[in-house]
């Protein structure tokens, strides 16, 4: 009796009564208004987007409509005027919404061609082939998932194992297809390499994308259904002797509306994955003509093209919501699910593969730095020697120097835009519910979809790239600034901070602040192998860095054309872009106990619970990304 | 044939020995308890009878079911005749979300009793009123977290009563509920186990008293090994071991028995006249008529909004430096009428005052007076305690924020001295104190600003005996020197008994009985205070030459 029969944990009840009235809806009022801020504010940027980029627009047009007429300024402010331009961005920006609800998108600045038409072409052939993803990843995703069953079933929640296997599918797409591509169509001839008539070609890029997103999918519902076996409930149903199969089936049902999230953004990730798919394997496709419209500042297409892409994410996001409130049912309005188990620190042999993978690189660096990456002094794919050890690439340049110099531009580049996602992320973590709306759009957006925008306006550039993985990577460290804050809210000594008269500049910055600044700083160093990657795919688009600027991406995609004279200049920048995916996956995976070495009261006996919103699915967001970390609660 | 046999039972994980060597056995119809504190090896011993061990346990000896040797045998593999059923400790996760409580009666109940379909969805709804559950065909329509938690409790044991067992393990089933739910609990648990078709019961728990209410039998865990076992009554006459001693005294100290034979003493002793007393003194809280209900979640994307109604229209005048204690089942309206008075709560209607100046919630400077006056004591106090700050800083803290006029320093050593730390703690962080020098320095930096009154929530529940004692003596110790008042919250009936000279009864939101602690729990009136004071665990039997522990 006296030791804790009473213990009815007041903590948590004053916490649910917490959420009055007031507070929740003027919570709830926020985030709306900031969701549907956002929105409004993508569609306005993307409408205006001909008066961002600085050009004399009329003149344009009328070089798109009038390939020889004469340009009199008369016939200049007709268009001015039909295209609103005299209003300003506003009038502009109603002028393009007036027409592009009536399904016109203008006329394309280089074919001369109506938009519309042709994107929808190329829209169909593009869900075409992420259909064919989609299935790739599904299949993949259940032989993933299998083996977590069986150790559920058994009674062991813990982590599977299959890292390796899962880092090996996790691969960037347009690494994954640029290797495909070498192998099978080039070296060994199973499929065509290029083109779209037929079955034949839908394989290999149906492989590139859904591998990838299969890969990723299976970690994550193995993760989720080895969190699920390890709820009491599956105690309960296997001792009462429930079969088998209810217990599977229940247990992934309970699983999928928390993956449901997750899930949609895999499905924006495979839209985003299909710029570079149809990049790579030629394939006329939506991604493939925004990319072209991207480079060639053909901004109406671009328009056409980034809008039906973000109409298919977001149709794709509303679904999964959807789904999710079925399957949760009455369990989502009592929002009293069970709090995840914490998962066990990863052992020390998981730490082998990352920093294998790490020497590696370092080594590469090392040996290269000395070397001058510029200088042609070379014959053109020389093979390796004792003096060029990884041979030379088509204009005669050291590629071990140019991997070299190239890691530290792309790292390096990759350094700053992790610190300034930091800072965006800590600032827009502490307000939450003003953030919920930016960060949501921002972390379905794919970095890709933002290189296109941003390249578009500011011409293709490191910067620009920086920029555009910048606007993209900062959401998933404020979404776990936002989940820590909550959590560190909630927390006794935080929670009394009110009644010994603290305000609330002070609660932020003394109280909650040194608290939340460790976990998410280290969070920013986790993701930067991953930003680097970002940098690299929008290098190998042309989107990033340009000639003749080391960057990895850059350096692949020169190589592509040389492939079968020099294997060389391909399989060195791709084995050492699979070093670093293999190196942000496998370092992602670790469960490393982000809330830092502390431990907090360790005389208290109840565990804390994670601040999940089920309604709102902060957390889930901050868990999704292809280079995340498990947020884990000890 | 014993329903269950562990003999030499032995656990390691990665090496460390968690259970050396048990040996213990529940007879057919029998019930027996396994007391220990966690990590005395207890649930390790549960899971290894349920075939439930962690992958990195291993294990040797013997566990036999019925007779049949079931060790390291996974529950789903099990002989029919070996099979076990449990009841977990938290109820709100032993039950899927998802499905309806029919579903997963219905399915062990076709299984086990091989009932067609329709049978089996009657049998569940018979299996739901035979423990109690109100509305048993409405109920079962339902999702687990519909319901409350005792509610959910029994659903759990209805699920281990369809799986018509020979055996039920039972582990700290009643922990998380209230006192008068418990009682529920453990009369449902009472009335299905150990009879001629129901099945044996091993419950485990740390409380001796629940388990003197319903065991016959006993195995006393400590470290892993079995240090005592026997019948509970024996047991309880003569403990051998200190551990068991301490057991019981816990138990003892939950109880108010002694406090009602000391009340009835003093009552008859004098009368009247300290009441008189209390009377003439000066009002300091006032709670006037005050109402406050909480939005609920709406049912449906389009259902209508529920309002939960906490408090109703209730008032409450509280002298200055009284000691009253508000008690109640969960649901009763305490805690919201506590956070009401620390202002960080608004009232619906009605209003909280202090000294006839109004209390509602506001900024930090608009409330500075009021913080000054009255400042909090929390549950598990010591948990408040920001980790990482010095033990000056912490107490300076309210001092500073609330701009208290005078020496701080002197204000910070004399806080701590009448809490018993002394000046060579000041550089200390917080998480280099011990769990008791912690409880104190939080009970320090609530009386550093010399308030008039300490609110104090559950100040004391989910602590060990020991840090119980200290603190409730601390507080006592507060408010006789300074004559500061105290309110504290709670629904532990002997620990107001021994703090507080006024309790207040609340149910549904009501103030339901007001008296002096005395009167009140000699003579209950009201059918809830009845309820509360029948619903605490008594040791059935006393113990030849041990003194009931007094206040």
């Amino acid at each position: 009796m006296a030791l804790s029969t009473q213990a009815v944990p007041a903590l948590r009840r004053t916490q649910r009564r917490s959420t009055g009235i007031s507070d929740a809806s003027r919570a709830m009022l926020i985030s709306t208004a900031s969701r549907i801020g956002t929105i409004l504010l993508v569609i306005f940027l993307l409408g205006i987007l001909p008066l961002l980029s600085g050009r004399d627009i009329a003149a344009t047009v009328f070089r798109s409509r009038y390939a020889e007429g004469e340009m009199t300024p008369a016939a200049l402010e007709a268009i001015r005027q039909e295209l609103g331009l005299d209003g300003g961005p506003v009038g502009a920006f109603f002028a393009w919404l007036g027409n592009a609800a009536q399904g016109d998108f203008g006329v394309s600045w280089t074919t001369r061609q109506p938009v519309l038409p042709t994107m929808l072409e190329a829209m169909g052939n593009s869900l075409m082939l992420m259909l064919a993803s989609l299935v790739v990843a599904v299949v993949l995703a259940a032989l993933l998932v299998i083996p977590t069953i069986r150790r559920g079933l058994a009674g062991r929640s813990d982590r599977t194992g299959g890292g390796v296997a899962a880092a090996f599918t996790a691969l960037p797409e347009f690494l994954l297809a640029s290797v495909l591509l070498v192998v099978f169509a080039v070296w060994l001839g199973w499929f065509p390499p290029f083109g779209w008539r037929g079955p034949a070609y839908l394989v290999l890029p149906a492989l590139s994308m859904g591998l990838p997103a299969g890969g990723f999918l299976g970690r994550l519902l193995s993760d989720a259904l080895a969190s699920t076996f390890s709820e009491r409930w599956v105690a309960t149903w296997q001792v009462a002797g429930f079969s088998r199969t209810r217990v599977v089936l229940a247990a992934i049902r309970r699983t999928l509306p928390g993956v449901t999230a997750p899930m949609s953004l895999i499905l924006v990730g495979i839209t985003a994955g299909a710029v570079v798919i149809e990049q790579v394997y030629a394939i006329p496709g939506i991604g493939r003509e925004t990319l072209a419209a991207a480079q060639s500042q053909d901004l109406p297409t671009l328009q056409a093209g980034v809008i039906l892409l973000m109409l298919l994410a977001v149709a794709l996001g509303i679904g999964a919501n959807l789904v999710r409130r079925l399957l949760l049912g009455p369990a989502l309005r009592s929002s009293s699910l069970p709090a995840p188990v914490p998962k066990a620190p990863s052992s020390r042999w998981a730490l082998l593969l990352p920093a294998a993978m790490l020497a590696l690189l370092v080594v590469v660096i090392v040996a290269g730095l000395p070397r001058d990456p510029f200088s042609l002094d070379y014959a053109r794919l020389e093979g390796p020697s004792l003096a060029l050890p990884l041979g030379a690439d088509a204009s005669g340049r050291d590629v071990l120097a140019r991997i070299s110099h190239g890691a530290l531009s792309t790292i390096g580049l990759g350094a700053i835009v992790a610190a300034i996602c930091l800072a965006i992320g800590l600032v827009v973590g502490l307000f939450p519910n003003l953030g919920s709306g930016p960060i949501e759009v921002t972390n379905a957006a794919p970095p890709i979809l933002a290189g296109l925008i941003v390249a578009a306006v500011m011409g293709p550039s490191s910067f620009g790239a920086a920029v555009a993985v910048t606007i993209v990577s900062w959401a998933p460290l404020a979404a776990h600034t936002a989940a820590l804050v909550a959590e560190v809210k909630a927390q006794p000594h935080v929670k009394i901070a009110p009644v010994l008269g603290v305000g609330p500049v002070r609660l932020m910055l003394r109280y909650i602040l040194p608290s939340v600044i460790g976990p998410v700083f280290r969070h920013a160093c986790l993701r930067l192998p991953g930003i680097a990657l970002a940098l690299a795919a929008l290098g190998f688009l042309g989107l990033g860095p340009q000639p003749p600027a080391s960057d990895w991406g850059l350096i692949l995609a020169e190589g592509m054309p040389y492939v079968e004279r020099a294997p060389l200049v391909v399989l060195v920048p791709a084995l050492s872009l699979i070093a670093l995916s293999i190196f942000a996956v496998s370092l992602s995976s670790l469960s490393i106990d982000l809330r830092g070495g502390k431990p907090r009261v360790s005389r208290r006996r109840k565990p804390r619970r994670s601040i999940t919103d089920p309604r709102t699915g902060l957390v889930p967001a901050a868990r999704t990304r292809t280079a995340d970390i498990p947020v884990t609660t000890p | 044939m014993h329903s269950l046999e562990v003999t030499d039972l032995r656990i390691s994980i990665g090496g460390r020995t968690i259970v050396n060597g048990t040996t213990f056995s529940v007879g057919q119809g029998q019930r027996v308890c396994l007391l220990g504190e966690s990590g005395s090896g207890k649930s390790l011993t549960a899971a290894a009878v349920l075939g439930r061990l962690p992958a990195n346990a291993e294990a040797d000896g013997s566990i036999k079911v019925n007779g049949i040797e079931v060790l390291g045998i996974p529950a789903s593999k099990r002989p029919e005749d070996a099979r076990v059923a449990m009841v977990f400790q938290d109820s709100a996760v032993a039950l899927n979300p998802l499905v309806r409580l029919k579903e997963q009666l219905i399915e062990p109940l076709r299984r086990h009793r091989g009932l067609s379909r329709e049978d089996a969805a009657k049998a569940a709804v018979e299996l739901a009123e035979s423990v109690g559950l109100p509305d048993p065909e409405q109920i079962v329509e339902r999702f687990s977290a519909e319901l409350s938690g005792g509610q959910r409790q029994r659903v759990c044991i209805a699920l281990a009563l369809a799986c018509n067992t020979r055996l039920m393990v039972a582990d700290e089933p009643t922990t998380a509920l209230d006192v008068v739910t418990q009682k529920r609990v453990l009369d449902v648990l009472k009335r299905y186990t150990a009879g001629q078709r129901t099945p044996a019961l091993l419950f485990i728990t740390h409380d001796f008293a629940v388990a003197s209410e319903l065991c016959s039998d006993s195995v006393v865990m400590k470290d892993g090994d079995v240090i005592e076992q026997g019948q509970v009554h024996s047991i309880f006459a003569r403990p051998e071991h200190a551990y068991t001693r301490e057991l019981i005294r816990a138990a003892q100290a939950a109880t108010v028995d002694p406090y009602v034979q000391q009340f009835r003493d003093e009552l008859a002793a004098l009368r009247a006249s300290e009441a008189a007393e209390v009377a003439a003194r000066p009002v300091f809280f006032d709670v006037g008529r005050v109402s406050r209900s909480y939005r609920m979640p709406a049912k449906g994307l389009f259902g209508p909004r529920v309002d939960r109604t906490a408090l109703e229209e209730t008032s409450l005048a509280i002298a200055e430096g009284e000691r009253v204690g508000i008690v109640g089942v969960s649901g009763s309206g305490k805690t919201t009428l506590l956070r009401l008075m620390l202002a960080l709560d608004e009232t619906d209607t009605g209003a909280v005052s202090c000294q006839g100046k109004p209390v509602r919630p506001g900024t930090v400077r608009a409330l500075k007076w009021y913080r000054r006056k009255v400042q909090y004591v929390p549950q598990d106090p010591a948990s408040t305690l920001d980790p990482l700050m010095t033990v000056r800083a912490l107490v300076r803290e309210p001092l500073v924020r609330l701009g208290v006029e005078g020496d701080h320093d002197t204000m910070v050593r004399e806080a701590l001295e009448s809490v018993g730390l002394d000046a060579t703690y000041l550089r200390r962080r917080a998480n280099e104190l011990s769990g008791g020098q912690a409880q104190r320095l939080a009970i320090a930096r609530a009386i550093a600003t010399r308030p008039d009154f300490l609110l104090a929530d559950e100040p004391v529940s989910g602590l060990d005996l020991p840090m119980r004692e200290s603190i409730v003596a601390l507080l006592r110790k507060v408010s006789e020197e300074r004559g500061t008042g105290i309110v504290v919250v709670s629904h532990d009936l002997s620990m107001v008994a021994s703090l507080c000279e006024r309790t207040v009864v609340m149910h549904g939101g009501a103030v339901v009985e007001d008296r002096p602690t005395r009167e009140l729990l000699t003579a209950p009136r009201h059918e809830r205070t009845k309820e509360l004071l029948d619903a605490i665990p008594t040791l059935h039997v006393v113990p030849e030459g041990m003194t009931p522990v007094a206040a």
